[in-house]
């Protein structure tokens, strides 16, 4: 009788230790493992005979399609793979303000306003050669819980200008192109829409469900972005007044976006929030901001901690971690300006 | 009065299962998932997911409730229900599948307000309905 109770008091031990111990394992998973990374620079290769990059994509997971592209990004690989920053000789060319940059083919200016209660950081960019704008990787790598802050990402590619990216680091689905590689394919829904940068400057809003990523990347797409919600869109604002991320956000945040005035001339936002000083904006009040800065195309990014905008080396915003704590958030990927 | 009934009344089961001790247990983890959410709540930036609002009423509705009928229809100090006797093993694997079932929503509420998911958690849905059904059926199939 004695051994038979023994027996049985051993299940629910056992069956807690498994069941605690898988849990452990799927947070850890989810938060702090790095793991599906491919090293951006092993997988492009500079072609500097036709000043573009070739760029042979092969998606990760159920995606195993192998696809070629030559795009027309010269500068792609300008982020250097080892993270040295770039020809400092190009920055002394520039004229550099705490305010502006202006350089051969590179014009940025950044205002700061206040909108909403919110403080809001904007840049308006001109670019002669649109493939200045790319994207920048924590570590030069691709993958799951691989994350840097902004500041650091844009210094290990040189940016002038960097705002953070959708983080695609840290979600499992949703379409990732970066420089012309095609990371992942599987869409989140058939409802999400994403930013697409094409190689000849361009951008546009696609939705998941109308389009794969292996055919965005035939059409010359060179980024894909998937957070969202898009903003505006032909002009004309797209979110309604009370949308929020999937419903469940708070109305008023830090927020990042980015958009398209015309072919070359850009607009990346962001705007501090959780602060007494800073309320932070919903993603209708920050459609009304890119609009009003002449966006035909504008896409809302990752926000809340997420949120920073570094300019020639400096954080300009006051990005919050962990609540209202003015601090830097390690992110996967920043939206960037290469000299 | 069938005879699996009158076997069961027969001997003293209370060991194996007493609603009376199962309450409290359940009311305990019911209370302890409210809490968790209403601190969580406040850590979260008021982004909320229903798998976390609603932690509570998977031992609520599976446990504590069950516990609750089962204790009006308990005999003296015997566990006999409908005839069937509920035997270690399915009550083993009835808390197996309250468990992962509450851990899988507990789970899915962070990742949800963190804004990320996983596969992992994903297929502990299955599994704690596995657990969960099966335990079921083994009340109703024993003898």
């Amino acid at each position: 009788m004695n051994s038979k109770k023994k027996k049985i008091k051993l299940y629910p031990i056992i069956f807690s230790i498994i069941l605690l111990g898988y849990s452990l394992f799927t947070v850890l998973d989810t938060f702090v493992i790095a793991h599906d990374t491919v090293k951006l620079s092993e997988v492009t290769s500079t072609d500097s005979a036709s000043t573009g990059i070739t760029t042979t994509a092969s998606t990760t997971g159920s995606n195993s399609s192998d696809t070629s592209l030559t795009a027309s990004t010269d500068s792609a690989t300008s982020s250097d793979s080892t993270g040295t920053s770039s020809d400092s000789s190009t920055a002394s060319d520039a004229t550099v303000t705490d305010s502006t940059y202006e350089a051969d083919g590179v014009k940025i200016t950044i205002t700061t306003k206040v909108v909403d209660n919110t403080t809001v950081y904007i840049a308006d960019i001109y670019l002669d050669d649109p493939s200045k704008l790319l994207s920048g990787l924590a570590n030069d790598t691709l993958g799951r819980n691989v994350s840097d802050t902004t500041s650091n990402i844009a210094s290990d590619v040189g940016a002038i200008l960097a705002i953070n990216g959708d983080y695609y680091g840290f979600r499992d689905t949703g379409y990732c192109m970066r420089n012309g590689y095609l990371y992942r394919s599987t869409k989140t829904s058939d409802d999400q829409e994403d930013l697409v940068v094409y190689s000849d400057g361009t951008m546009a809003i696609i939705n998941e469900g109308d389009v794969t990523a292996e055919e965005l990347q035939s059409a010359g797409a060179t980024q894909i972005y998937s957070f969202g919600p898009a903003l505006v869109n032909n002009g004309k604002i797209s979110v309604s007044e009370n949308e929020e991320i999937s419903g469940k956000s708070m109305t008023s945040n830090p927020r990042t976006a980015i958009g398209m005035v015309s072919t070359g001339h850009y607009v990346m936002v962001v705007s501090d929030g959780r602060t007494s000083e800073s309320e932070g904006l919903s993603l209708y009040e920050l459609a009304e901001v890119m609009q009003d800065a002449g966006c035909t195309v504008a896409y809302n990014l990752d926000g809340g901690g997420s949120s920073t905008m570094v300019f020639n080396g400096t954080v300009i915003n006051k990005p919050t971690t962990n609540g209202n704590r003015i601090s830097e958030r390690a992110v996967s990927d920043i939206i960037y300006i290469a000299q | 009065m069938n005879e699996n009934m009158e076997k069961a009344q027969a001997v003293d089961y209370s060991y194996i299962y007493n609603p009376k001790k199962a309450v409290p247990g359940y009311a305990g983890i019911t209370a302890f998932c409210l809490v968790f959410f209403l601190i969580y709540r406040i850590f979260s930036h008021n982004v909320y997911s229903v798998f976390m609002t609603y932690l509570f009423a998977w031992p609520l509705v599976l446990g504590l409730v069950p516990a609750l009928i089962l204790l009006i229809l308990k005999t003296k100090n015997q566990v006999a229900y409908y005839g069937h006797i509920p035997s270690r093993g399915c009550l083993n694997l009835y808390r197996s599948g309250i468990a992962i079932l509450t851990m899988s929503s507990l789970l899915k509420g962070v990742f949800e307000i963190a804004g990320t998911g996983s596969a992992f958690q994903l297929v502990m849905w299955p599994a704690g309905a596995f657990f969960l059904v099966a335990g079921i059926i083994d009340f109703f199939l024993a003898d």
